[in-house]
């Protein structure tokens, strides 16, 4: 219907949004330079060919995604979280081992990370569960639905275990939950028990923030019945949080927590944080130059072409690099809030926050990694790091969020 | 209301996210901001100290010479086998290789390797002068076994063994702290020559400063900061005179004991023996505990340095300082005679004389020629602990010789205090006085310093012995000479002569202790000493200079359980100072004894006297 109208199709290419599509080539043309620094310092070109490889589908994928309308996309939503569990199941049934985890299937020869599209899966059913909300739904059940989409992929995920990308659900959950609106008083209700979840670890930091919390809620109306029952969660929080975290490996325990005091072990577990920040650091105004940086062709700087590829680029290409870096990330963050704020569509406006958000967090994360100030999660970052799932499952993001531009005017 | 709530936070939450998202990558970018513009100088440093390993470069330790520039000390080249312990450590199974390579244990292995700790990038010795089989081994298979490296450097090699004692050995640094090695680990100078002159003969070490990956493989030799070369040390050229020093060492053969030799004038050792001694050059290769065990608990302790740590009763070498003491002091004039009926009683104890027969009446000249006891008794009890300590410290005995040697011992020199708290005050008897007298008993001397002595009677100086005679910068020539220094004994013309003229009578008249010594072309003076050893038979001893003219050399011969000084200490003296006195005039030589009618005049009568006395022993 619409691509026999000529005049809506040339008016639909006058929304497509070149802004985000230059802000994620850039990313990408910045990405494979990187990574071919850090293959320099090992002598190969196996990674920068196969990323171009990637790149190359991945521009495909994002074609392709772009030109289906975002109602395939809503009408698709359910089963393709469906196929996202089944092969999360699946991952855990029969996963690849390494690096101590269970994240990998081996697809037609290929290594695929299915908790990669299952981000995006998990966007759209999201967003179709919000935007079909009728008034006349009540909150819990809202909050019910969306606990039971969101929990199978999380723990699922905390199964392989990859604590970083477990993350995701959660706040993406929070962020599109922002995004629809969600009272305070019951954003404080799910708060309070996370806050109470480090009340053992920092009892005097933690303690005022709860009170406090306590206070907005009673203000808000809640009985003192809900108060107590409030407070039975919180307090069920605190109790479980050292029994949960002796659950975790110790690898995990340790990258969690060497970020605060890398130099409490040098050369175990913080020996990343430290090459990773010495990198960054000596990197300085305008970088020690392209292949010239002695922390990563000496390979001083662990896991330069994944996780740690943002250091790369502060020491090759010093604070202009990582700066060009940052603004392309604020202007790709610009472009999908711009688009999420003027999609006539309740689902289109979810989706577009949603991915965006999701681009912005691994960025955030991975930023905060790689300088010191987060712990070591292992998220890679957007359109830059090594890695066939995650660069695929960024475009065809991207790819999505055009499409949501192209039909932004269609309710 | 819920409706209205959610028009105000439709139209603004655009606002809250992208101003939510700028404080986030805000916060990013200041942190950059921060690392990469303000602490980068920090960063800088803990990078460059990633990336640049510094090595040593071992410096050339200096050589040895003897005065006649033969080779005491050379460095031959060999081959020492390092090992990394921190890349050994990821790779353990170097460890078991090297076990089965070297035949040792692999608990043997992993100690020398951390001996340091593990964690550090600088080398351990592993085995140094490997054996080229070996090598070869290692050589071909080491890039299988990461952790390995060689250094090809100068082993210490001695062409003349037998001065151990003199040049001492080398062995690995030691230290609680491998950071003050500063990453040296080339050997160190341990005792004797080798140690007084570390600084000079260790030279300076050059560094090499090296680009290493994260492995710590070297990827390039860096120019920036330029390598600095090592310097090598100096070489070192004694006084000793190997050849000397090897004739002294046949002459002793396998007996215990000492021999010092040194020229009187100014105070160079031509020879400083101690025997029995061991192989230095075990100290230079590997020193198994086995070869170790066998030195420190060889009952002959071929570590000591009798020379200088040999602690001996001067026995009646000891009579010219007690005599100086007695002369000095008034109690002996040309006139003064004792009669001896060989011996002397004291309260209830009779002191012997050495001669059962006694030597009837004996003058100044006669008590040494024939070095009668009595004698001596009557002149220590007249002097008194006090005047004898004072005259044999002038003669440098109880003191430091100041010879360019580590663990030098004084010997004692018994004083009033020292006899006081040893045998309670007061306690101590006139016999105590007559032992010392006769150089029994307390006196306790160094063959070095009997050496001192014999050469101060000779030339009236004390000289203080060197070793050294220069250093020599090997690039530039430069020279560091070892100056002669020497100290005036102060005493009379008269007396000197007395001593003197007693020692020559010792070897060269009838009746003296070493009489049938003579030389018929050298005049030598000489005494002959016996010490008591309550451990078994008793040393023997003997002193002497020659000539007696312009004396060239001064011997003191000292050997354990060798009974009479006479027997067998004269003739090493003797012979020795024939062979230095010949090697010094080569071809038609002087003849270093005077005619009879130039003998000392003034003393004729007292001279007469003595020559008259015919005695069948000697001492």
């Amino acid at each position: 219907m619409a691509l026999t109208n000529p005049r809506v199709t040339k008016s639909r290419l006058a929304y497509l949004d070149y802004k985000l599509l230059i802000t994620v080539l850039g990313l990408t043309i910045i990405g494979l330079l990187l990574i071919y620094s850090a293959d320099h310092s090992q002598n190969i070109k196996s990674h920068f060919t196969k990323q171009i490889y990637f790149s190359f589908i991945g521009i495909t994928a994002l074609i392709t995604a772009s030109i289906i309308p975002p109602r395939i996309y809503n009408a698709t939503a359910y089963a393709a979280y469906g196929i996202g569990i089944l092969s999360l199941l699946f991952v855990i049934i029969a996963g690849i081992i390494g690096l101590g985890a269970k994240r990998w299937l081996i697809i037609g020869g290929v290594n695929v990370q299915p908790s990669e599209p299952v981000k995006l899966a998990y966007i759209l059913v999201l967003s179709v569960v919000l935007s079909r909300r009728r008034s006349t739904v009540s909150i819990v059940k809202l909050l019910r639905t969306i606990a039971l989409l969101g929990v199978p992929p999380t723990l699922l995920v905390l199964m392989q275990p990859d604590l970083g990308t477990a993350t995701i659900f959660p706040v993406i959950t929070a962020v599109m939950l922002a995004w629809f609106g969600l009272p305070l008083k019951v954003f404080a209700l799910f708060l309070l028990p996370c806050i109470s979840l480090f009340l053992t670890v920092y009892p005097w930091f933690i303690s005022p923030l709860l009170a406090f919390g306590f206070v907005v809620i009673y203000r808000s109306g809640i009985k003192w019945l809900g108060i107590t029952a409030i407070a039975v969660v919180c307090a069920v929080a605190t109790f479980t949080a050292p029994l949960a975290w002796n659950q975790l490996e110790e690898y995990q325990q340790k990258r969690l927590t060497s970020f605060l005091n890398p130099a409490a072990d040098p050369l175990g577990s913080g020996y990343q944080i430290i090459q990773s920040k010495v990198a960054i650091g000596s990197g300085g105004f305008s970088g020690q130059g392209f292949l010239k940086g002695t922390q990563t062709q000496l390979r001083f700087l662990p896991e330069q072409h994944t996780d740690f590829i943002f250091a790369l680029a502060g020491e090759e290409f010093g604070f202009l690099g990582t700066s060009i870096i940052i603004i392309l990330f604020l202007l790709f963050g610009w472009s999908g809030y711009t688009l999420a704020t003027h999609s006539k569509n309740q689902f289109m406006s979810f989706v577009a926050i949603g991915i965006t958000s999701m681009i912005l967090y691994h960025a955030v994360v991975n930023i905060g990694m790689v300088i010191g100030i987060l712990p070591v999660t292992g998220l890679p970052l957007p359109f830059l790091s090594y890695g066939g799932s995650f660069l695929l499952t960024c475009f065809t993001g991207t790819g999505i969020l055009i499409s949501v531009g192209l039909y932004r005017r269609e309710r | 209301m819920l409706d209205q709530k959610n028009r105000w936070w439709t139209e603004h939450r655009y606002l809250v996210f992208t101003a939510g998202m700028v404080v986030l990558f805000g916060l990013l970018g200041f942190r950059l901001l921060s690392m990469q513009l303000i602490i980068r100088p920090d960063f800088l440093e803990m990078a460059t100290t990633n990336r640049i390993r510094t090595e040593v470069i071992e410096p050339t330790r200096g050589r040895i010479y003897d005065r006649h520039n033969r080779l005491l000390v050379e460095n031959r080249p060999s081959h020492t086998l390092y090992a990394l312990p921190w890349t050994i450590k990821a790779n353990p199974a170097t460890i078991t290789f090297l076990a089965s390579v070297l035949e040792l244990e692999e608990n043997d292995i992993r100690q020398r390797i951390g001996s340091h700790g593990w964690n550090t990038f600088y080398p351990t010795t592993l085995q140094r002068d490997l054996p080229f089989d070996k090598l070869a081994y290692l050589e071909t298979v080491r890039v299988d076994y990461p952790g390995i490296l060689f250094r090809f450097e100068a082993k210490r090699s001695y062409p003349y063994p037998e001065t151990v004692h003199i040049l001492g050995y080398v062995g690995e640094r030691s230290t609680d702290n491998v950071r003050k090695l500063h990453g040296r680990i080339g050997l160190v100078g341990k005792s004797g020559i080798e140690i007084i002159y570390e600084k000079w003969l260790g030279g300076e070490p050059g560094v090499l400063y090296q680009q290493v990956d994260a492995s710590g493989r070297i990827t390039e030799i860096l120019d920036d900061p330029p390598p600095v070369e090592a310097k090598p040390g100096w070489d070192i050229y004694l006084n000793i005179d190997a050849g000397l020093q090897r004739y002294a060492y046949e002459l002793l053969g396998d007996r215990t004991g000492s021999v010092v030799a040194l020229n009187p004038q100014n105070g160079e050792l031509l020879v400083l023996l101690s025997l029995p001694d061991y192989d230095p050059s075990l100290f230079a290769g590997v020193m198994t505990p086995e070869t170790w065990e066998a030195i420190i608990n060889d009952p002959g302790h071929p570590l000591l340095n009798r020379a200088i740590q040999g602690l001996y009763p001067p026995g009646s070498t000891f009579k010219m300082a007690v005599l100086t003491a007695a002369i000095e002091e008034g109690f002996v004039n040309n006139d003064f005679q004792v009669t001896c009926y060989g011996g002397l009683q004291l309260g209830r104890r009779w002191f012997k004389c050495w001669k059962k027969g006694g030597h009837g009446k004996v003058n100044q000249y006669k008590a040494i020629q024939q070095s009668c006891d009595v004698f001596f008794y009557n002149l220590g009890l007249m002097l008194g602990v006090e005047r004898m300590e004072k005259y044999c410290n002038v003669f440098g005995f109880g003191k430091l010789s100041g010879i360019d040697l580590d663990n030098e011992l004084t010997g004692i020199i018994p004083s009033v205090k020292y006899l006081d708290n040893k045998y309670g005050t007061g306690k101590w008897t006139r016999g105590q006085l007559a032992n010392i007298s006769i150089g029994q008993g307390d006196v306790l001397v160094t063959p070095l310093q009997l050496a001192i002595y014999t050469a101060a009677i000779s030339t009236g100086k004390l000289v203080k012995p060197r070793l050294t005679d220069k250093l020599v910068n090997p690039i530039d020539g430069e020279v560091h000479k070892i100056e002669a220094t020497s100290k005036d004994l102060k005493l009379s013309a008269k007396c000197l002569r007395i001593i003197r003229e007693g020692m020559r009578m010792v070897v060269n008249e009838s009746g003296g202790t070493a009489y049938w010594l003579r030389q018929h072309d050298i005049e030598i003076a000489g005494k002959t000493g016996t010490s008591q050893n309550p451990h078994g038979e008793d040393h023997a001893l003997f002193v002497a200079y020659a000539p007696v003219e312009n004396p060239q050399i001064a011997v003191a011969v000292v050997i354990e359980h060798g009974e009479h000084g006479s027997t067998s200490a004269a003739p090493v003296a003797v012979k020795l100072i024939k062979r230095y006195l010949y090697d010094l005039f080569p071809g038609p030589r002087p003849v270093f004894k005077p005619k009879p009618v130039e003998l000392a005049k003034t003393d004729q009568d007292s001279l007469q006297d003595t020559l008259r006395v015919v005695t069948d022993g000697v001492d």
